[in-house]
């Protein structure tokens, strides 16, 4: 009786351990803005600051939900999760001295050439691969012009979400792209993609 | 039991000062010997080369068409001497501010390629001390602030090694 109370109690523990909290919007954002986690990779090259955050389907579900009538949100909620999965969402932030990459270019010729490739040149410039060297689609990115009024510009990727548990890591590319930066590698490991908490629906 | 207690902290507190090391890589060899540097060094060769043959087969017909005016100069008006004269110095100028800008095109090139390999070698050596459990390591160059120290803490040849395996995988 004792042996098999023992082993009800350890069945509860790895339960219990095993078991991720749910977090809320904010509390998922602090999250993924801790670099211990391994979700906000940071550089700072030749003064540029080059950062790229991991952000989870989960955002963009829930973001998606807030516009949708309550009465249908827990029918809509398990559709869009599907939808919103199969893309791996990442953030590239660009800046210099606190302030957006596109404003360390005004007043020079390099400018507009600049906005430019952010608005639509960005392909040209970013790799995504899997540990064994397989290029992860780029399905689509977006670059919303913050008019000087942010410390960075950001970009973000919409990758295709495949077969990417097969892999131990996988690695962003940022070629040089008239920064003088040369090439910049981020690496995500999945198993920190793994680790984080589902946001609270 | 406050014997065994005080024992099992101190070896503990030994671990953990153990464990806070450090070691120095000699970034010279890092840089000449890594499979990444050599190719990149290869690549920015390869396009200085057509760039340099672009710019010598442009000045030799320059040179050329100035042989060619000088043997027919003496059949010439002043006028067409004066026009031909002032169309050599234009492209003269011009060849210039050609070269001029091919050779600033060639030191940012090599400034980007060689930024590109120094960021894979940071990140190598930033990950590579994380899982080594390294508190610091060191790049020694010869000029650098390392003057001396004991071939025990040098993890160059690992490093390399590693480097390279990653860069081929």
């Amino acid at each position: 009786m004792p042996k098999r109370l023992l082993y009800l109690f350890f069945g509860f523990l790895v339960l219990f351990v095993s078991c991720k909290r749910s977090l809320t919007r904010t509390e998922l954002l602090e999250y993924l803005n801790a670099p211990d986690n391994g979700l906000v990779k940071e550089k700072q090259i030749n003064g540029i600051h080059i950062g790229l955050q991991y952000k989870p389907s989960d955002l963009y579900v829930e973001q998606h939900l807030r516009a949708i009538p309550d009465s249908i949100r827990k029918s809509e909620l398990d559709k869009l999760k599907k939808q919103y999965g199969e893309n791996l969402y990442l953030q590239l932030s660009l800046g210099k001295n606190n302030r957006e990459i596109v404003s360390s270019f005004v007043n020079t010729s390099m400018h507009s050439a600049m906005v430019n490739r952010l608005a639509f040149g960005m392909r040209d410039f970013v790799v995504l691969t899997t540990e064994s060297r397989d290029t992860i689609l780029l399905k689509d990115y977006n670059y919303v012009p913050t008019y000087g009024l942010s410390t960075n510009n950001k970009i973000l990727f919409v990758f295709e979400n495949n077969n990417l548990n097969e892999s131990e890591y996988f690695k962003f590319q940022l070629k040089e792209m008239g920064l003088e930066t040369g090439q910049v590698n981020f690496k995500i490991k999945i198993k920190d993609i793994n680790s984080l908490p589902p946001l609270k629906f | 039991m406050v014997i065994i207690a005080t024992g099992i902290i101190g070896f503990s507190i030994w671990t953990y000062f153990q464990q806070r090391d450090v070691a120095y890589v000699d970034t010279n060899v890092l840089m000449e010997n890594f499979s990444g540097m050599k190719i990149a060094k290869k690549d920015y060769e390869a396009k200085v080369t057509v760039w340099k043959n672009n710019v010598d087969s442009l000045m030799k017909s320059w040179e050329v068409e100035l042989k060619t005016y000088e043997k027919e100069r003496v059949s010439m008006t002043k006028k067409e001497r004066q026009l031909k004269e002032e169309l050599l110095r234009n492209k003269q100028q011009q060849l210039g501010n050609y070269q001029q800008a091919i050779q600033e095109k060639a030191m940012k090139e090599e400034q980007i390629a060689t930024q590109s390999v120094v960021n894979q070698v940071n990140d190598y050596i930033k990950e590579y001390g994380k899982t080594h459990g390294y508190d610091f390591i060191y790049g020694a160059n010869g000029t650098g602030n390392i003057v001396y120290a004991n071939d025990a803490y040098d993890i160059t040849q690992d490093v390399l090694e590693g480097l390279n395996k990653e860069y081929s995988n």
